[in-house]
């Protein structure tokens, strides 16, 4: 049957079409419509899906799900990748019992992530095959197939997609899904216990070493095509840049015109097809998103490569159309089409940039209105990823530093032990600090530290579309389970003080927050309040419609409620307004608004 | 029906106005038409007042998800800004331009550190790309319709009226009426089809 899907959900049901039976993911974009399919598919079709609690842990699970024999899976965006990294580093050489597959999600570009990372080095560095489809039909067809490579190999293999095959859609032929029988497919418990390998380490790499050599001659036989044209130029397109330049080589009206390899085995690489193609070029062009992985590759094998390393490839950013048909005439030496003469335009000044910025009604926006207002003298702000991020942006502004997950903790602690004088406060949201804000506090409380830590509880993952987190008591796929206490954590992990709190008693929280920066040691504050966008969309789903504020005659254009920066509060003149449609009703202006301007109803 | 060789539309605007399942609509009634469609789409984090862009590709000469600059055949804009942003770059020259005339201010906009620009300040920029420029109320519409949250379907239906569009109207109708609220949303596709433009 034909469907239209989204990148990430032809991967899963890819999966799901391979017999996958224990999948574990943690949220992030742009990998996270991968575990939301198996939330909402896995229990029709026998799978059991976990939001585990960090990466790390939803590979160690679906390890443990291959070791008994099962098809297992684990997903994850680029950053997590390296969260998951330690355990990756390990299984390679273990061995694996039902087929192991690790869809890692890059993000060139860094639309949603803290930075560009190239998520291929890791198959080098673990020595794990890596394999990257070029559109939503081979995200499905390599899903479903990667299983049995795995299995035939021995080794995990890991699927890299980029954002813009993710969050892509196109049709898709997919079968159906194999119903379960009894405890699905079963391959033999792979004897992990008895297994020498992981005492005798150099044996067990010289054993993943032969079986890469044996995946580089399956790779040389599978799934790379080369479409010769006897021209003297050739490109290499690894994954979705194969698009591009189809539609580049169209652009420059060159269709059919310049040979191309599609390769989607980046490592190990092919190197009798790569050779082969280089051999009878003059010169050959090596495409790929961030790094020159396979350039590198490449270079080893053949002197005639360009790329990213003599600067035809820009180095930085993500690729497009325009991008790489640039690239190919400077390669051949054309004339450039010029298709950048436009972005001038882009530079008007009444092209305001619309930045990310808290939703109207979110209490975050309230932590820092407190927090920014409370004139401490000397003190470092150590934000963290999700939500909390965009306090990072203008006109918050709040943080002095923002790390990876769960290090807001971390630099607080070492920034105490520069400066004892300095107060640090550290932000984190709850799914983080799940995630790993824990090792740090218990980090702050055994070595003496002294900080501030408010934990933003709003009840979800909320950056990447309101996944359940273990503070939630519901689990990925909708069953009640035991909720766990943020409180009863911050109290075991030793802090000193630990306090939960609402933030829209913005007076009550402000002298919640002074009488805690005074106290000893290390301080929780637990900031308590449900996320508003989860809690409007929810409301829309039953029909209902928020109480809503208007600006009344006594507004005297005081610019009190502008400090406050709603989206929901705009001025067309001197005097602001209200707009209907984006206000949620949670009555912060109105408390602000030292003349009582700020009122419901008519 | 012929197959297509290629349509490009672009639909620009901000999180939460509904655009992706706008897209999918479109793409939805070109699959029934036996066309290739694909939607390349930029969200991540934009429910929180970030641009949404989704590049609609219709026909079999497409090739991945993103239109190249200059080659878009229409922008649909749901937010005036975001319109002429996206117009100036993708928009093929003499291309259509059919957008939603009611702003969402962007944070520099709130914080009052710029001013939102004209309609006409924006209408003669895009001037330098096409003459044939339409913005009309679509937000007035939506709420006509019952709601404003039905602002996606009202410009689904003016581009059912508008001669970029290859595929019949009731085939739009057809799928509009398999989603949740389906009388507000065919109500407000209907008020967008009677836009003249």
């Amino acid at each position: 049957m034909k469907k239209f899907l989204l990148g990430n959900e032809a991967i899963a049901w890819g999966a799901l079409r391979a017999g996958v039976r224990i999948a574990a993911s943690y949220p992030g974009t742009p990998s996270t419509e991968i575990g939301e399919t198996f939330a909402s598919l896995g229990g029709k079709y026998g799978l059991y899906f976990e939001w585990s609690v960090n990466e790390k842990v939803a590979l160690e699970v679906a390890t443990g799900g291959s070791y008994h024999g099962l098809r297992s899976m684990a997903s994850m965006k680029n950053l997590g990748l390296n969260v998951a990294s330690d355990v990756l580093n390990v299984i390679s050489f273990n061995g694996v019992g039902g087929g192991l597959l690790i869809v890692s999600a890059d993000d060139p570009q860094a639309h949603s992530s803290t930075n560009e990372q190239d998520g291929r080095w890791h198959a080098i560095m673990a020595g794990v095959p890596l394999i990257e489809p070029s559109n939503v039909q081979e995200a499905y067809d390599l899903a479903r197939d990667a299983f049995g490579i795995s299995e035939l190999f021995g080794v995990p293999i890991i699927m890299r997609t980029v954002t813009r095959l993710a969050h892509m859609h196109g049709t898709v032929e997919v079968e159906e899904p194999e119903l379960p029988l009894g405890e699905g497919i079963f391959l033999p418990r792979q004897s992990y216990r008895l297994s020498n390998k992981i005492w005798n380490k150099v044996e067990g790499k010289k054993n993943l070493h032969s079986q890469l050599n044996k995946i580089e001659d399956f790779f040389c036989r599978n799934i790379n095509t080369v479409e010769e044209y006897g021209s003297e130029w050739g490109i290499v397109c690894c994954g979705l840049t194969y698009q591009y330049a189809r539609e580049a080589l169209k652009l420059l009206d060159m269709e059919e015109k310049i040979s191309l390899l599609k390769l989607l085995t980046p490592y190990p690489i092919p190197e009798q097809i790569l050779h082969d193609f280089c051999v009878s070029k003059k010169g050959v062009l090596i495409l790929e998103e961030l790094s020159p992985f396979v350039e590198i590759q490449t270079r080893a094998i053949a002197g005639n490569v360009s790329g990213k390393k003599d600067g035809f490839i820009p180095s930085e950013g993500e690729l497009n159309p325009n991008v790489v048909a640039d690239a190919i005439t400077s390669f051949i030496g054309r004339k450039s089409p010029k298709f950048h003469v436009r972005k001038n335009l882009l530079n008007d000044a009444s092209l305001t940039p619309r930045t990310l910025t808290l939703c109207p009604g979110c209490a975050y926006r309230d932590i820092w209105y407190v927090l920014s207002r409370l004139d401490i003298p000397s003190s470092s702000f150590l934000g963290d990823i999700g939500c909390c991020t965009l306090l990072t942006f203008p006109p918050h502004n709040l943080f002095d530093a923002v790390g990876a997950m769960g290090s807001s903790l971390g630099l607080a602690c070492g920034g105490y032990h520069a400066s004892h004088n300095e107060i640090q406060i550290a932000v984190i949201g709850d799914s983080t600090f799940f995630h790993s804000g824990i090792p740090g506090l218990i980090d702050a409380v055994y070595n003496k530290a002294r900080l501030v830590l408010l934990i933003l509880d709003n009840g979800t993952t909320a950056m990447t579309g309101f996944e359940p987190h273990p503070g939630t008591g519901i689990t990925a796929q909708g069953e009640k389970t035991k909720k766990i206490s943020l409180e009863g954590i911050a109290r075991a992990c030793g802090a000193d003080h630990v306090e939960v709190i609402s933030p829209f008693h913005l007076k009550k929280f402000e002298i919640s927050l002074r009488k805690i920066l005074e106290c000893p040691g290390v301080s929780v504050l637990i900031v308590s309040h449900p996320c508003i966008l989860k809690e409007i969309l929810d409301r829309r789903k039953m029909r209902g419609k928020a109480v809503s504020y208007h600006i009344n005659e006594k507004c005297r254009g005081c610019d009190v409620c502008a400090a406050y920066c709603c989206p929901a509060i705009v001025f067309k003149g001197v005097k602001p307004e209200i707009v209907e449609e984006e206000c949620v009703g949670c009555g912060v202006c109105e408390y602000l608004c030292p003349f009582f301007a700020i009122s419901t109803g008519e | 029906m012929e197959k297509i060789r290629e349509l490009n539309i672009l639909i620009a605007g901000v999180g939460g106005q509904g655009i992706i399942l706008a897209s999918e609509i479109i793409c939805r009634v070109a699959l029934i038409n036996g066309q290739n469609a694909t939607i390349g789409e930029t969200y991540g984090a934009s429910q929180r007042g970030g641009s949404v862009l989704s590049h609609v590709r219709i026909g079999k000469d497409t090739h991945g998800p993103l239109i190249p600059f200059g080659r878009a055949d229409i922008v649909l804009g749901f937010e005036p800004i975001e319109c002429a942003r996206v117009a100036l770059l993708y928009l093929a020259d003499g291309g259509w331009i059919i957008s939603n005339s009611s702003p969402i201010f962007p944070v520099d906009v709130i914080t009052r550190k710029t001013k939102y620009p004209s309609l006409e300040n924006l209408k003669s920029l895009v001037g330098n790309v096409t003459n044939n420029v339409f913005f009309f109320d679509a937000v007035a519409l939506a709420c006509e319709a019952g709601d404003v949250l039905s602002l996606n379907m009202v410009m689904v239906g003016v581009f059912a009226t508008s001669h970029k569009n290859p595929f019949p109207k009731e085939d739009f109708e057809r799928e509009i009426e398999t989603l949740p609220q389906s009388a507000l949303n065919l109500h407000a596709f209907k008020l967008g089809c009677d836009v003249n433009i």
